[in-house]
């Protein structure tokens, strides 16, 4: 029984992750209209960053978290501003959404071949900011890392829902996502909007790598952005355009690869557990196609 | 990526002709070969295909038109899937592997002999190809590309546990024979001239790759093809006109498979060895970066993209030394600099960007760019495209 209260307390962690992740694509594909995937290059960079802050330079764990955040928004800002806003700009429809896809990833590369150009491919361990201690209730040890990760994803969630359902940035950058012409009629401008989206969008992907690279034994490495691809499924599951729907997803999708990692007999074979995401993801797509908690509109063909 | 691709379809015939004349404009236009510089490219392409396999003994310049053609098979197969029928697909790689893991079953294990192989890879990535296409043909954009993606991860998981046939995570080898009847292509002898194994391979992807261009050029051209391009550009348009998009959509996937498993079993046969690490998304990202330089919807394009594509790495790695900011391989930590396996990453990551932004239409593009204004000066047949406007992908 403690093991498996275990397992559901570090699938829900994990699923925290998925849906830090999947938040920061959906406040940009909500305020923008297009899916990007640079957010999993801010995840990357992120830890790297952070280590360098704080490992290397010594900086408390706190403000290399906030310095990196400031840079990291400021250099996302700037590739939207050079990159994707050209694009956009250009045309509308299939074309774009197609383009914008493929330089993110390209900037994904680029990023993952910086971040070895920079630090080396050996991983990298940031000096345990969390203190890796466990608390022991019963027989149930469970590791502060995974509980500071659910109380500041949890905090994060609630801060977003706040900003988008109650303020007026919200207001507006809901008001964009549903008609951009009308919302400009309003004297909304969509730029600024769109800034505050990716900031909202970094600020969780910096979170979402920050944990990362303290995960124990996982540590830094260059392909921590996979974690990009992976928070995908819960995109899916919770029905994209919904906070609600991502966190669902996520931690749904933890907790199951996190107990299939627990249960699975070793005949599954190696790797089942990553595994199980996507095909939960399929059979959804099969049974109930918009989602659990997600509209209809944006997805079918 | 709605290319226009419309010098690959038969447009209507322009009101002012009709009778006979309107026949041999249709004629004319349905003809595979239309103009007389595409003769001579086909011919120069026959004999280049012939006469460099057999005259040169370079290994690298036999290794970068090995990996040309086959990448560009592959290539081609997701251009039919992205750049003529506008779907999205980061799955090809799984296909490429199925593709891949036939052939070491039937060439390698059970000993059949080229044609065969190859068949048998190509009817068994098309059977997986419209397996999934039901699956991915209810969505599209964001939705289409999850999907196709998780069949790599799916993928890799099923042929790292299938050792038996993937040999797991340490790979396979891959003896395959290029037997052809009794001629044996991978051990020729000409006269007193020996050839060797890549020497032979490098005959048959050629000759393989120009097929399949013909092939799918052709397909383009048909009913079927023109069903493709009718549900990209506008699909309830193509509904009414007669062309139904769940039976187009397989076709496109099946074909697209088709080809992605031929490249796959002709890799296999390039490098003797095949591992399922080698088949992650970021193969699925290179034929995309192939289609995007070569030129998204041309016939060619797919093929240019690969050599080119291809060669990056390739060179990277030969003149390491020379490229400042290259590490060594030995030197595998510290100091800034890029390992080669990475400066080739980010050199694609790079072409993307620029050709999307600048260069929509990729290097066929800019070749038609520059041959228009020669063209124009011969009557016969001056390129369609700037009729429909820039081009938004």
């Amino acid at each position: 029984m403690s093991d498996f209260i275990q397992l559901v307390v570090s699938g829900i962690a994990l699923g925290c992750l998925y849906a830090l992740v999947a938040l920061s694509f959906v406040i940009v594909l909500r305020a923008t209209g297009v899916f990007n995937i640079v957010p999993g290059g801010v995840v990357l960079f992120s830890a790297y960053m952070v280590y360098n802050f704080h490992v290397t330079w010594g900086l408390p764990f706190g403000v290399a978290v906030v310095l990196t955040v400031v840079l990291c928004a400021a250099a996302v800002l700037l590739l939207d501003r050079v990159l994707f806003r050209p694009i956009t700009n250009h045309g509308s429809g299939h074309g774009t959404f197609f383009a914008v896809l493929l330089v993110g990833i390209g900037m994904l590369t680029v990023a993952e071949g910086l971040v070895v150009a920079i630090w080396g491919s050996q991983p990298l361990s940031m000096n345990d900011p969390w203190g890796l201690s466990k608390i022991t209730i019963g027989s149930v040890s469970l590791t502060d890392r995974d509980l500071s990760v659910i109380a500041i994803t949890l905090i994060l969630l609630g801060a977003f829902w706040y900003l988008l359902q109650r303020t007026r940035v919200g207001v507006s950058m809901r008001a964009v996502a549903s008609d951009p012409e009308a919302a400009r009629v309003q004297g909304i401008n969509p730029a600024v909007i769109s800034a505050v989206a990716w900031i909202c969008a970094t600020v969780a992907a910096v979170l979402a790598g920050v944990m990362l690279g303290t995960a124990v034994g996982g540590g830094i490495n260059p392909t921590i952005d996979q974690i990009s691809f992976l928070a995908l499924p819960a995109l899916i599951l919770g029905g994209a355009g919904s906070i609600g729907g991502c966190v669902l997803g996520g931690i749904v999708l933890g907790v199951l690869q996190s107990l299939a990692e627990g249960y699975a007999p070793a005949s599954f074979g190696s790797g089942f557990g990553q595994v199980v995401p996507w095909v939960v993801m399929i059979g959804i797509l099969v049974i109930r196609p918009s989602g659990l908690l997600g509209s209809r509109a944006m997805r079918r063909a | 990526m709605s290319a226009q691709v419309m010098d690959e379809t038969p447009p209507a015939a322009s009101p002012a002709s009709a009778g006979l004349g309107h026949e041999a404009e249709v004629r004319k236009e349905m003809r595979l070969v239309s103009s007389w510089w595409a003769w001579a490219g086909i011919a120069a392409f026959i004999v280049a295909g012939l006469f460099i396999p057999l005259s040169t003994s370079n290994a690298l310049m036999i290794s970068l038109l090995t990996s040309g053609a086959v990448y560009g098979i592959g290539a081609i197969g997701m251009n039919v899937l992205n750049g003529y029928a506008g779907q999205v697909s980061m799955g090809h790689a799984f296909f490429v592997a199925v593709g891949a893991f036939t052939a070491v079953v039937a060439g390698s294990k059970w000993n059949w002999p080229l044609p065969a192989w190859l068949l048998a890879a190509a009817v068994v990535g098309a059977v997986t190809g419209a397996l999934v296409a039901p699956l991915a043909l209810r969505l599209q954009g964001i939705y289409q590309l999850i999907l196709t993606l998780g069949l790599v991860y799916i993928g890799t998981y099923i042929f790292t546990n299938w050792t038996s046939v993937s040999g797991g995570d340490n790979g396979i080898a891959a003896n395959l024979r290029l037997n052809l009847g009794s001629l044996n292509l991978g051990d020729l002898t000409i006269g007193s001239e020996q050839y060797s194994y890549s020497q032979g391979l490098l005959l048959v992807s050629w000759l393989l790759c120009g097929l399949c261009v013909l092939l799918v050029h052709n397909i383009m051209r048909s009913r079927a093809g023109r069903a493709m391009i009718a549900i990209r550009d506008g699909g309830l348009a193509a509904e009414v006109a007669g062309a139904s998009p769940a039976r187009t959509k397989i076709n496109v996937f099946a074909l697209s498979s088709a080809l992605a498993a031929v490249c796959g079993a002709l890799l296999a046969a390039q490098l003797q060895y095949v591992s399922i690490n080698e088949f992650d998304w970021q193969l699925s990202i290179q034929f995309i970066v192939m289609i995007v330089v070569g030129g998204v919807g041309t016939s060619w394009g797919p093929v240019i993209g690969a050599l080119a594509i291809s060669a990056v790495p390739l060179y990277i790695t030969t003149y390491a030394a020379q490229i400042p900011f290259v590490k060594q391989p030995t030197g595998s930590s510290g100091g800034f600099g890029i390992m080669p396996g990475q400066l080739s990453l980010v050199v694609y990551g790079l072409l993307l960007a620029v050709f999307l932004v600048l260069q929509p239409r990729g290097l066929v593009g800019l070749a038609t760019g520059i041959a228009r204004p020669v063209a124009r000066r011969f009557p016969r047949r001056s390129t369609r495209r700037d009729r429909h406007g820039p081009v938004t992908s």
